[in-house]
């Protein structure tokens, strides 16, 4: 988004995206800024943070360092904080600083690289986009490195991809993501990147189907494709009818290997909201879009729109409303809202602060933490299969 | 991993005069911050811009929140080519306007960040512009810790900017005069429970303004026209010695210390700033006799002390190790230049004293290291002492004086004490009161 910002802060930056994805892989990442820098990924986007510290180090960049470029130092200090450590790669991370002197991180890593003799990734992320580019990159720095041809499949195994607690939430979302795949018969064989170790995403092209969750995996899962001949998906199972088709979805694409008879028998009990209904759905596209099918199928909305937080190209054509957009100020948000009745909006906590004295609307609270930071990230909601149904129910009419 | 790169002797420290150093920074939520944002904020009645990249604007965002004063804060995400081409400045200056026109404020912080300071952006003349047209002070100020290492501090500096708004009213306001005290280097008023201020006011000094207890805009304008200003942190330093350079406002800088000694010692030199003397003899032995009542409950109980803590760690050790205390540990990543006598003191007096350095890497992967700590003050240290009963004291409680000594210790006695004495203590205090 661009523009003033009074209600809401900014996304998170391209390298929190880095740091939520490389979190769970047993890696160093120095992030090159000024040390207190650091305390936006610690103190505000890295929900794990106070349960579980990864290894994330400030280089402390200051002032001399920017006037007299001391590589060398920085080099020297990369290595003495490695030696002694049994951490399995290293990640250079470029903050706004780097980027605007024109700093390159990859002479430094392949420096490193051949010093320590570990791999070592460099992103030259600037701080001035979001975190989506980030994630994007580290998948894909990761899928180049760490993945080959597999000897041969496993069946019925499929891969999560797109899962940080940036778009995700907790592990609490992805562990019911996993039992509602597990229940139709399915093996998770790795989810990028939350959970799983960085020996399980090596494997990953073992998988038969790959699952994007969300946008920030699109160009991982088409990367997957075309190296690996992985087949993939763009879907959230949001909700009971959303879910049912998400299965028979699989299961068309895995030929019928997919047990979907527990979606075909559960039905909707509860009313469906008056005709005419209308919805806004605020967030991250694909989740954005799952929240659509749930809304429309399970609840009877007539129209719902997407306002999204994230550029909508990744999102077919065909599955987007006329009037779905994407945000590009905080005040298109103001305008939207002050200036249309909607019946209900979904999003973040932070939205409501746009509804004002509407009291007409139902507002359905889902935490997204890229923008609200950890802030929400424990508070009680689902939004996967059944349990989401019963959250949404629960908000629109209890 | 063992932390041996991260610790040195007290004594080593006093003589190598310099902490270990830190190859790589290890930066998070234990060590507490107020932030530059807040700290403008502080000023009732204004807001703030913020203007830079997107990833820079997260964290005034939260501070802000933080502190409930979020509604005072605007955020100007800049694109990495307007930043690098220059082209940004019409937007910052078209913002301003907006904000000035839109909310009324009697003041606007704008703020810009470390990539504005390497270009050399001019905000203030986009200030002085702004400032003309709406007749709204504009007073930039610089979230940069690119600068951090540079002396004075970075936080020193952040505090100073209030100077620039007190010199500016300080001409509009000079028609009054009162013996009034600023309070400086706090981020929040001191407790109403500190002797501190009742002292002030007996002593002929009834205006007691302090950084954070304002209301109104008005009100905050008197501190630019006080006599006298006390420095109770050393953040609080720079802007006091540009007041007096600038408004000829004299300071006296009298940290917040725990040693009984120490404390009487600066309230003998606020006695000799202000021409004053306090009636404080009844409230030391107070605060002497709670000491000597419950010191025996820390016997056998092993301390460590933060860079957390609203004071010095080197002041609290000295203090503690004076009552008997056993301190272990002091976590440190700066030294003031006046803690150098404690360290000096402590050297002689507590050489087995180790200090870490609380930033250093290797600390983060020593789970272990700080088992046998019982008690630990300040939330880095709490953080790392992983066993210990942890008081914060941070800078949300402010305290000064004998009370402040008073408090921490009834803090620190937690569960040591049994419940019935606590109990019997209460009691005895409430009969004293009626």
């Amino acid at each position: 988004m661009k523009g003033l910002h009074h209600l809401l802060p900014p996304l998170a930056a391209d390298y929190t995206g880095i740091c939520s994805a490389l979190y769970d892989l047993d890696a160093m990442i120095v992030l090159h800024n000024p040390s207190g820098c650091m305390r936006t990924v610690t103190d505000i986007d890295e929900p794990r943070w106070a349960s579980r510290r990864a290894s994330f180090f400030s280089s402390g960049l200051n002032e001399s360092n920017v006037i007299f470029g001391d590589d060398d130092a920085f080099f020297g200090n990369i290595v003495r904080t490695f030696q002694g450590t049994d951490k399995k790669f290293i990640a250079l991370v470029s903050t706004p600083v780097p980027a605007v002197i024109g700093m390159d991180m990859n002479d430094i890593a392949t420096r490193l690289e051949s010093s320590l003799n570990v791999p070592v990734f460099a992103f030259n992320t600037t701080g001035f986009e979001n975190y989506s580019c980030g994630i994007t990159e580290a998948y894909l720095a990761l899928a180049k490195h760490y993945l080959s041809s597999p000897q041969e499949k496993k069946p019925t195994s499929v891969n999560i991809l797109g899962a940080t607690p940036l778009d995700t939430g907790s592990d609490r979302h992805l562990n019911m993501l996993v039992s509602l795949l597990e229940q139709a018969g399915l093996t998770v064989n790795a989810v990028w990147t939350m959970g799983s170790r960085l020996e399980d995403i090596s494997r990953s092209s073992c998988a038969e189907l790959n699952i994007v969750i969300s946008h920030t995996a699109l160009p991982l899962a088409q990367f997957m494709e075309e190296h690996f001949g992985i087949p993939y998906i763009q879907s959230l199972p949001v909700g009971m009818q959303p879910s049912a088709r998400f299965f028979a979805l699989i299961d068309k694409m895995m030929q019928g290997t997919v047990s979907v008879e527990q979606w075909a028998e559960k039905e909707t009990d509860g009313p469906e909201l008056p005709q005419g209904s209308r919805a806004l759905i605020i967030g991250e596209p694909v989740m954005s879009y799952g929240i659509r099918q749930c809304l429309i199928n399970d609840f009877g909305v007539d129209d719902v729109q997407v306002a999204s937080l994230l550029p909508l190209n990744m999102i077919p054509e065909t599955d987007r409303g006329s009037n779905d957009f994407t945000i590009e100020k905080e005040e298109d948000l103001e305008n939207l809202i002050g200036h249309n009745h909607f019946d209900i909006i979904v999003g973040d906590p932070y939205f409501k602060n746009f509804i004002g004295t509407k009291k007409q609307t139902a507002f359905i609270s889902l935490p997204h933490p890229a923008l609200s930071g950890n802030e929400y990230y424990q508070s009680d909601y689902a939004y996967f299969g059944e349990p989401g149904y019963r959250y949404f129910y629960k908000s629109l009419f209890q | 991993m063992s932390p041996d790169a991260a610790k040195i002797r007290i004594d080593e420290l006093f003589r190598s005069k310099s902490l270990p150093p830190a190859p790589l920074q290890n930066i998070g939520p234990h060590i507490p911050r107020w932030g530059v944002i807040n700290t403008s904020l502080m000023v009732p009645e204004s807001v703030g811009l913020c203007i830079g990249p997107a990833g820079c604007m997260r964290e005034p965002f939260f501070d802000a929140r933080k502190y409930g004063n979020g509604h005072r804060l605007f955020l100007l995400p800049l694109s990495e080519n307007d930043v690098i081409m220059g082209s940004h400045l019409p937007f910052v200056k078209t913002a301003l306007l907006k904000i000035a026109r839109e909310k009324k404020p009697r003041a606007i912080f704008l703020c810009s960040m470390c990539v504005d300071e390497l270009l050399g952006t001019d905000y203030e003349e986009i200030a002085k512009a702004v400032e003309s047209i709406t007749r709204v002070p504009v007073i930039a100020v610089k979230m940069n810790p690119v600068c951090k290492k540079k002396n004075p501090s970075q936080e020193q500096k952040t505090y100073s900017f209030f100077n620039k708004y007190f010199h500016s009213c300080h001409s509009e306001q000079a028609a009054i005069h009162e013996p009034g005290v600023n309070i400086l280097g706090g981020y929040t008023p001191i407790s109403e429970m500190s002797e501190l201020p009742a002292q002030l006011s007996h002593a002929g000094y009834p205006v007691v303004n302090q950084m954070g207890e304002f209301t109104s805009y008005d009100q905050f304008k008197h501190m630019a026209v006080a006599s006298h200003n006390i420095v109770i942190h050393p953040r609080g330093l720079l802007l006091a010695e540009e007041m007096m350079r600038f408004m000829g406002i004299p300071y006296c800088f009298s940290p917040v210390s725990f040693g009984l000694g120490t404390i009487g010692e600066k309230y003998r030199d606020l006695e000799q700033f202000l021409h004053t003397k306090f009636e404080i003899d009844a409230i030391r032995d107070g605060a002497e006799r709670y000491l000597q009542e419950n010191v025996h409950y820390f016997s056998g109980k092993k301390i460590a002390i933060g860079s957390g803590i609203n004071g010095s760690p080197y002041e609290m050790a000295q203090a503690f190790t004076e009552y008997g205390l056993d301190v272990r540990v002091v976590f440190s990543d700066t030294i003031y230049d006046y803690e150098w006598d404690h360290i000096s003191w402590l050297s002689r007096n507590n050489s087995g004293l180790t200090v870490y350095r609380t930033s250093h890497p290797q600390l983060k992967d020593s789970p272990h290291e700080w088992d046998e700590i019982d008690i630990a003050i300040g939330s880095d240290a709490g953080h790392y002492c992983n066993h210990a009963h942890v008081i914060p004291l941070s800078f949300e409680v402010q305290g000064y004086g004998y009370e402040y000594l008073e408090y921490l210790m009834s803090e620190m006695l937690g569960d040591l004490k049994p419940v019935s004495r606590v109990r019997d203590d209460n009691g005895q205090q409430d009969r004293e009161n009626l």
